[in-house]
């Protein structure tokens, strides 16, 4: 479209990568992210200064970890289990001749997506950007935040346990499913029809929506979300032992 | 007095006539559409039935998808008669993935009739240019290179990460950029987008 459009204003000479960002990545080249985007989400990515802990003691960004570059590989049993949080690495600049070749051999190893960020350390000085000189942290750990309208493993265990009066457990998987193992107070409606079933459901209380995989627990969450119901899904896996059930084993 | 009588007979009829359909209209079929899919497709305003935007879920054991639509997440059923365009089954639907959907209301659920995967674009083999020679001509940089590499998208998906020396120029906003591209015209440039998936 826009190559289509180039062309009708006179350009001769016009090429399209019409794979795309994918195929970039996906060949094991790094992704430019800028200082725009990591600033408004520090929480939610793993930052890496590959400058390593000497150079971060002079002062680096807030959160990051500080591990040199030709260690990098060696630390990438410890990258978030979620592969959809963004690894973020930074040097000085814009080292890309250096960085690209390891974050070529890390795409071997993990599926994480991996960012170079635009100008570096000192780039991201310049915008004013939070840096810290203490709590060099050398070892990657990174504690998933939840997301719109989940709940975390633990509290969903809590509430499983403790049955407490203002939350229903909303099990949305298949009657054949739940007969197999489910949680003894729990509400089994399944998804398919959840919706003509809305009334069997109070208000007045958060609905705790669970299923095998968080994949219908996100719909029904949704869908009870948009019916005006107080709700929150566990995105998550949930396997049972008779009747007591495994959470939140990724794989 | 009898004509009155009539006239209040062809109100009362009017009126639920024009009532009724609204009462078994449970689910709201105007459209949904994702903004980015206007800047383009204008007429997904207009139509009805329909759900344009970007999958963001998919459970065969529910026999449902997921499209998340600005901040609202839209459900729809899908059948063994449900017909599928541009990819093989449902099976290939992967998230992400630009959709448009059209459904009918059974009781409280939305049913897809069609569902249509957003089409790859056609690109003349000679304008096609690979990750390999992307990669040669990114080593020189763009002056040496003598390229303009523009990203297509969104400016969120530019802030969020580009190719190395990419400029932004969002398709919709490309008609007053222009001034960004090259002056003079038989210089390289080269386009890229989301790609498929």
């Amino acid at each position: 479209m826009a190559a289509r459009l180039a062309a009708k204003k006179g350009y001769t000479n016009i090429k399209v990568f019409h794979a795309g960002v994918p195929a970039w990545q996906g060949n094991g080249n790094p992704l430019i992210t800028t200082y725009d985007f990591v600033s408004k989400r520090l929480d939610n990515v793993v930052l890496i200064d590959v400058r390593g802990p000497e150079a971060a003691k002079k002062g680096h960004i807030q959160g990051a970890f500080a591990i040199a570059l030709n260690r990098l590989v060696q630390e990438k049993d410890a990258f978030p289990l979620d592969t959809k949080v963004p690894i973020i690495l930074y040097s000085d600049h814009t080292e890309l001749l250096e960085i690209t070749p390891v974050v070529e051999e890390l795409s071997l190893w993990v599926d994480h997506k991996m960012f170079v960020l635009d100008g570096g350390y000192a780039g991201w000085v310049k915008k004013g950007g939070p840096v810290q000189r203490e709590k060099i942290r050398t070892k990657i750990v990174y504690l998933p935040k939840p997301g719109p309208g989940e709940i975390v493993g633990d509290e969903f265990m809590n509430i499983v346990n403790s049955e407490p009066e203002d939350k229903i457990i909303l099990d949305v998987r298949t009657a054949d499913e739940s007969s197999e193992g489910k949680i003894e107070w729990a509400v089994n409606i399944p998804l398919d029809d959840l919706q003509s079933n809305l009334d069997k459901l109070s208000k007045g209380k958060e609905i705790i929506i669970h299923c095998g995989t968080g994949m219908r627990a996100q719909m029904a969450y949704s869908a009870l979300k948009n019916a005006g119901y107080k709700s929150r899904f566990l995105n998550d896996k949930v396997a049972f032992i008779k009747d007591q059930p495994i959470c939140c084993f990724k794989e | 007095m009898k004509r009155m009588k009539n006239m209040f007979g062809i109100l009362t009829a009017t009126l639920l006539l024009w009532a009724l359909p609204n009462t078994w209209a449970a689910v709201d079929t105007s459209p949904i559409v994702q903004n980015n899919c206007m800047n383009c497709h204008q007429n997904f305003g207009k139509m009805k039935n329909v759900i344009a935007g970007n999958l963001s879920g998919k459970s065969m054991k529910a026999s449902s998808i997921q499209m998340k639509i600005g901040s609202r997440l839209e459900m729809v059923k899908f059948t063994p008669e449900t017909k599928i365009k541009n990819i093989p089954d449902i099976e290939s639907l992967k998230g992400g993935m630009a959709l448009r959907v059209h459904y009918e209301v059974t009781g409280s659920d939305r049913v897809a009739s069609r569902i249509v995967v957003k089409p790859k674009i056609k690109v003349p083999p000679e304008q096609m240019i690979d990750v390999k020679e992307l990669t040669q001509l990114i080593e020189k940089g763009p002056k040496e290179g003598a390229y303009t590499l523009v990203d297509s998208r969104p400016s969120p998906g530019y802030m969020k990460g580009h190719i190395p020396s990419a400029i932004s120029i969002p398709f919709p906003k490309m008609k007053e950029m222009l001034g960004k591209l090259p002056k003079e015209k038989d210089q390289l440039v080269i386009f890229y987008c989301q790609g498929y998936r």
